[in-house]
């Protein structure tokens, strides 16, 4: 288990591929729901920004949205991503039919994870959190995928309430070493903050990795919320996402004006 | 009409932020894209800030503008006229079709000559201003025009009050 780290480098680039999900978490920063608006990150655009990554010296990626594998076309996103960096994808593990993971097979050679969130050994107890019948689709998937010979993390969202003790021995039970489970704290935005949820989050808890999303670049992954259906721009960078060099300009100069300190949470 | 509401300070982007200290409605509409608003406001601050040209004539310019783009924004906001020079008189005159002749000097009745030219068809609009004004001036009236055309053009699409 890593608990609270340490602040991440500007080293990962994320994207927000869309904004809708199959769930509709109680403490979802980004509202995200079946009927969400979707804020989809074009496939071609992805790739683009991913080429000039490498060129700026970014070191991996990560995928978030509502749920990424709602998007048909996300194995072949990952694929693209894997084969120039390291890839991390964040997933709510619920989709992942026969069908599914037999396409994300190609995903085995490369340097990418899927990191499925998991938020109590308790079926109940995740599942009031997360959605009905989560809890069983995600028990099924882990060893599918990791049969597939694609690595597996666990993402926890907790509160004060949260048995890890139980849950480490879960994600052990399948082979998944602590090293591979991230916990972070349920931060109040979005939904969360709409449900008296979590623990307030300032500019300098978020990490410092910039985040693409299809209304523009934004400080962290924990940055473009939506409340209310408003997507919150107050860490935005820029509207312009290419070329590259704008956004990361923008949060150069941002960390240079901001008083930084070692970010409290950890998206991966 | 359809309204993009301005963006108050503390929601709007960290870039932006610097700039709307000052509550103007510019830039609290620019803070929705915060790299437009950081090249924007600069160079409206240059634009019509102290140039060669004086305080006075560079607001005739800026008014008589505003007022033949019928930007009412920009003719209420200068319209107020204060440290300008400009008289309330001469104020109500550069807000009428005809502006009265005795109120203004050479340079000054050119420069209204041009304004209405420009806004017309901006080709061939500086020939009344060659007898008055150096090149040097000239460009930093076409420019002051120019940024006061935007500016209303903005106001007037967005609605700015």
């Amino acid at each position: 288990m890593i608990a609270e780290s340490t602040r991440a480098t500007r080293g990962r680039l994320w994207f927000y591929t869309n904004y809708h999900c199959n769930l509709e978490c109680r403490y979802c920063l980004t509202e995200s729901r079946p009927d969400a608006p979707r804020r989809s990150l074009d496939r071609e655009l992805i790739e683009t920004i991913a080429t000039e990554a490498v060129e700026l010296g970014f070191d991996s990626f990560g995928v978030t949205s509502g749920e990424p594998f709602l998007r048909t076309d996300m194995p072949e996103i990952l694929e693209s991503l894997g084969t120039r960096l390291p890839t991390v994808v964040l997933t709510n593990g619920t989709l992942f039919t026969p069908r599914l993971l037999d396409r994300l097979t190609l995903l085995a050679k490369l340097p990418v994870a899927m990191q499925i969130s998991l938020d109590s050994a308790e079926p109940d107890v995740n599942d009031a959190m997360r959605g009905a019948g989560g809890f069983a689709k995600i028990r099924a998937a882990i060893p599918a995928l990791i049969a597939r010979g694609i690595r597996v993390r666990i993402g926890t969202t907790a509160d004060e309430g949260t048995n890890l003790v139980s849950l480490c021995e879960l994600h052990r039970s399948f082979g998944i070493s602590d090293d591979d489970h991230v916990v972070r704290p349920i931060i109040r935005r979005g939904r969360a903050n709409t449900n008296g949820l979590g623990i307030e989050a300032a500019f300098e808890d978020l990490p410092a990795e910039m985040t693409i999303t299809a209304e523009g670049a934004f400080w962290s992954p924990a940055a473009p919320t939506v409340q209310n259906d408003r997507l919150d721009i107050s860490y935005l960078l820029s509207r312009t996402v290419l070329p590259l060099d704008v956004p990361v300009d923008a949060m150069a100069r941002v960390g240079s004006e901001q008083p930084l300190r070692e970010g409290a949470f950890r998206v991966t | 009409m359809t309204k993009i509401p301005p963006l108050t300070l503390d929601r709007s982007p960290l870039l932006a932020r610097p700039y709307l200290q000052s509550a103007s409605p510019l830039a609290a509409m620019l803070a929705h894209v915060p790299e437009l608003l950081e090249a924007t406001m600069p160079f409206v601050s240059v634009v019509l800030g102290p140039s060669q040209l004086g305080e006075r004539l560079k607001h005739l310019v800026v008014l008589r503008t505003s007022v033949c783009n019928a930007c009412r924004y920009c003719t209420r906001v200068y319209s107020e006229g204060g440290g300008s020079g400009l008289s309330a008189d001469d104020i109500a005159s550069i807000r009428t079709p005809q502006p009265l002749a005795t109120l203004f000097n050479e340079r000054e009745r050119a420069a209204l000559a041009f304004v209405d030219r420009f806004c017309a068809q901006p080709s061939g609009s500086i020939e009344s201003l060659r007898a008055h004004f150096r090149d040097d001036e000239i460009v930093a009236l076409v420019t002051i025009a120019g940024a006061t055309d935007f500016l209303n053009r903005f106001a007037t699409a967005l609605g700015l009050e």
